[in-house]
């Protein structure tokens, strides 16, 4: 099977993605892969990312090719081309999802957040409504917990839900702020980077969707580290029910964020 | 017609390293162990290359420098790469 993906040329997921720099979210760019997938067969809900590598920008107006590789009734294994380069390849599963696992850890409370001398716009690149990070609740030496939203106006919201990629999003933002945080605290200053989401492991869903303007707690736990490439573990849980776990990587730019 | 050039026991370990880090289509024994791990040989990126250090590390118990400038001939195959794992290995 084969599909063309055309990325809108503007607007959408590009607003707050970032000011100056539009750069379309991984997360969007799988979810339109989805869609892709969904109008040529029967329509599942994503139930798991085996593993997706995003390996160039996707900039507005770009033509994406889409073309399965294999397909079983578990797994859809795809690339997605522009002109001859790979951009992205994936391995995804479709069907209900499973039952949410127990939380791991204990629950820290949300109040107060903890109180790091920084706002928010200063250790992340992204801007409403593509800001999901909303407070910052615990800060470990290997890791963060934050408090996250999904915006009523981010363009991956339809009729009060984002797909459960979301989530993913707001775990990669919460990892951009442990890192940012680190930088800070360690005197490297505190300007943000940019920093790309440049793969996802091992990530099950336990819902299709999540509602938006609703509080999700995003954790994040370092992994491996080898700058410029970050591995975290992560996990995204509305209230005590977990939605999301899996595995993320993150590539550090040199590019400060820019208004 | 182009030969393959057998692979010892130690370029085979590596290869399904890189094979399960980096979920390739192919299989570790459809590696050639003297073709380019870069773009023209098996296509891998700067992203792969970091994601081989990393599993590499974990492995191995030693880190290769990812400024090295001696990286383009370390990683220029799966047997070059294994030379230098084989020399630096500490587990």
């Amino acid at each position: 099977m084969n599909a063309r993906i055309e990325i809108p040329a503007g607007g959408g997921c590009f607003e707050g993605h970032f000011p100056g720099r539009p750069i379309l979210p991984g997360v969007a760019l799988l979810d339109l892969a989805c869609r892709a997938l969904a109008s040529a067969g029967e329509v599942q809900p994503l139930r798991e990312v085996a593993f997706a590598r995003l390996r160039k920008p996707v900039a507005p107006g770009d033509r994406l090719n889409l073309a399965v590789r294999v397909a079983d009734r578990e797994r859809t294994r795809f690339e997605l081309r522009r002109g001859a380069e790979l951009v992205a390849d994936a391995e995804l599963g479709f069907g209900a999802p499973g039952e949410p696992p127990r939380m791991q850890y204990a629950v820290p409370a949300l109040q107060p957040a903890v109180d790091v001398a920084a706002p928010l716009d200063a250790l992340l690149p992204h801007r409403p409504p593509m800001r999901f990070v909303t407070s910052i609740v615990e800060q470990r030496p290997d890791g963060l917990t934050c408090q996250t939203c999904i915006p009523q106006a981010c363009a991956l919201v339809t009729d009060g839900c984002a797909p459960a990629l979301a989530m993913v999003e707001a775990a990669a933002q919460t990892a951009a702020t442990w890192e940012a945080l680190r930088r800070m605290q360690a005197g490297a200053g505190g300007t943000a980077r940019i920093g790309y989401l440049v793969a996802l492991r091992k990530v099950m869903f336990f819902a299709a969707q999540v509602p938006a303007d609703t509080p999700l707690l995003a954790r994040v736990h370092l992994e491996d580290m080898a700058l410029p490439l970050t591995h975290y573990q992560f996990e995204v849980s509305l209230q005590d029910v977990v939605l999301a776990i899996g595995r993320i990587a993150t590539y550090l730019t040199d590019a400060p964020a820019t208004e | 017609m182009q030969m393959q050039t057998s692979m010892t026991p130690q370029e085979r370990e590596l290869a399904e390293l890189i094979v399960s880090a980096l979920n390739l289509e192919l299989t570790a024994e459809e590696i050639d162990p003297a073709a380019p791990l870069y773009k023209e040989g098996l296509g891998l990126d700067s992203i792969d290359i970091l994601e081989i250090a990393l599993s590499v590390s974990k492995t191995y118990g030693f880190q290769p420098k990812s400024d090295d400038s001696d990286n383009v001939r370390i990683f220029s195959s799966l047997r070059s790469l294994n030379d230098h794992v084989q020399q630096h290995r500490t587990k």
